[in-house]
């Protein structure tokens, strides 16, 4: 079904029940190679501080997390890379917007990060950008990635349908360095085919 | 399978998920909760209409559709829901915009340099303010003026959406039985 806003009544709230049985926040669901080409730095490090604060205008609070950066696999960072997600605390007042990713202090992670409209970075493709590195005696690193998609609904792309292989989620679990080898091997494969 | 049947197994698959889902409803194990007795209230711009564009002059709302109708619709459907409490009331007009604080809950449409960040990817979001205590200030349901999500052609028919953003309003139903409290405070 290509339209599940334009679906017919029973349809669309069947539609609605799965999606809110689940979460509530909307998001495309994402190819591995999308989160690539959409991300301007990649990398791979700690998270070493965190920090919230109203925005330029005093409209939102959002929470900045400083990861300094063990490998950059796109971009040029620089040794801490600072993103950004919607919600936080300041002045006793909270806000939180359902689905942003989250990160603590001392987490490793590998993560792909895009600008906005307002220059911050953000993960890309909500919790799709974030992999979350866990350690694990099933892998030859002993080390894997865990897909960051949490708080959200993923929907199909139009036309295109992406398979499970595709889909950037769909890592979840890989070893690291399998994980790291494939990110390099896909930013290598899109410079080369960008400068074709 | 009748609409009755389908209302039935849509809010009951809903309620389930809410009894279960504490952690977006609690603010550092705080419940959140809402101070008003009769539940929230929400309101849309007058400038909301069919074939809204945005500041790229891309349509949002769908040519021919009925936002405010179909605003009021996502609302009715929770309000009539056996397994609901809240009464949702009637969409007000008003000259909403964006502002999590001001205590007035609001579906918004407009198109700014912070609702694209804050919506970037993602068919809209439920910002979601309390103070400290719990107490929830304001609960606005931001949709995204950029909109590039392919499987609704790039806009918004908002009922379906609404729907499902209106239910990260209710923190109360996510913790359980939070409603009464919340109504003796």
């Amino acid at each position: 079904m290509g339209e599940p806003y334009e679906a017919p009544f029973a349809c669309a709230l069947a539609l609605a029940a799965a999606a809110v049985a689940l979460h509530a926040t909307t998001v495309e669901r994402l190819s591995f190679g999308q989160v690539v080409s959409q991300s301007s730095a990649i990398v791979h490090g700690t998270v070493v501080r965190s920090r919230m604060a109203w925005d330029a205008d005093k409209v939102a609070i959002w929470t900045h997390y400083d990861i300094q950066v063990k490998s950059s696999l796109k971009g040029r960072p620089g040794p801490i890379l600072t993103l950004s997600e919607p919600g936080g605390e300041v002045d006793g007042k909270h806000m939180q917007v359902v689905g942003a990713p989250r990160y603590e202090v001392g987490e490793e992670v590998v993560v792909f990060v895009a600008p906005t409209a307002t220059g911050l970075l953000r993960t890309c493709g909500w919790g799709q950008g974030k992999f979350a590195v866990r350690a694990s005696d099933q892998t030859p690193s002993g080390r894997v990635v865990r897909s960051g998609v949490g708080a959200v609904t993923l929907v199909e792309p139009a036309g295109a349908r992406l398979t499970k292989a595709e889909a950037a989620d769909a890592l979840d679990g890989a070893d690291l360095e399998a994980f790291l080898g494939r990110v390099r091997a896909e930013v290598r494969s899109q410079l080369i085919g960008g400068s074709r | 399978m009748k609409r009755a049947t389908v209302l039935g197994l849509v809010f009951a698959a809903a309620a389930s998920a809410y009894t279960r889902g504490t952690v977006e409803g609690s603010l550092g194990g705080t419940p959140l909760y809402w101070a008003t007795a009769d539940g929230p209230r929400f309101q849309v711009a007058q400038t909301v209409q069919a074939d809204l564009r945005n500041i790229d002059n891309r349509p949002v709302i769908a040519p021919g559709s009925d936002p405010v109708a179909a605003l009021q619709g996502a609302l009715d459907a929770w309000s009539s829901a056996s397994v609901s409490a809240l009464r949702l009331g009637t969409l007000a007009r008003a000259s909403a915009t964006l502002d999590p604080f001001d205590g007035r809950n609001s579906f918004v449409f407009d198109d700014t340099a912070t609702i694209r960040a804050l919506t970037d990817g993602a068919l809209g979001v439920t910002v979601v303010t309390a103070q400290t205590n719990g107490k929830i200030l304001d609960a606005d349901i931001v949709f995204n003026p950029n909109l590039r999500i392919g499987n609704n052609r790039g806009r918004i028919r908002p009922r379906e959406p609404s729907i499902r953003l209106i239910c990260r309003t209710w923190p109360l139903t996510w913790s359980g039985a939070r409603w009464a409290p919340a109504q003796a405070a």
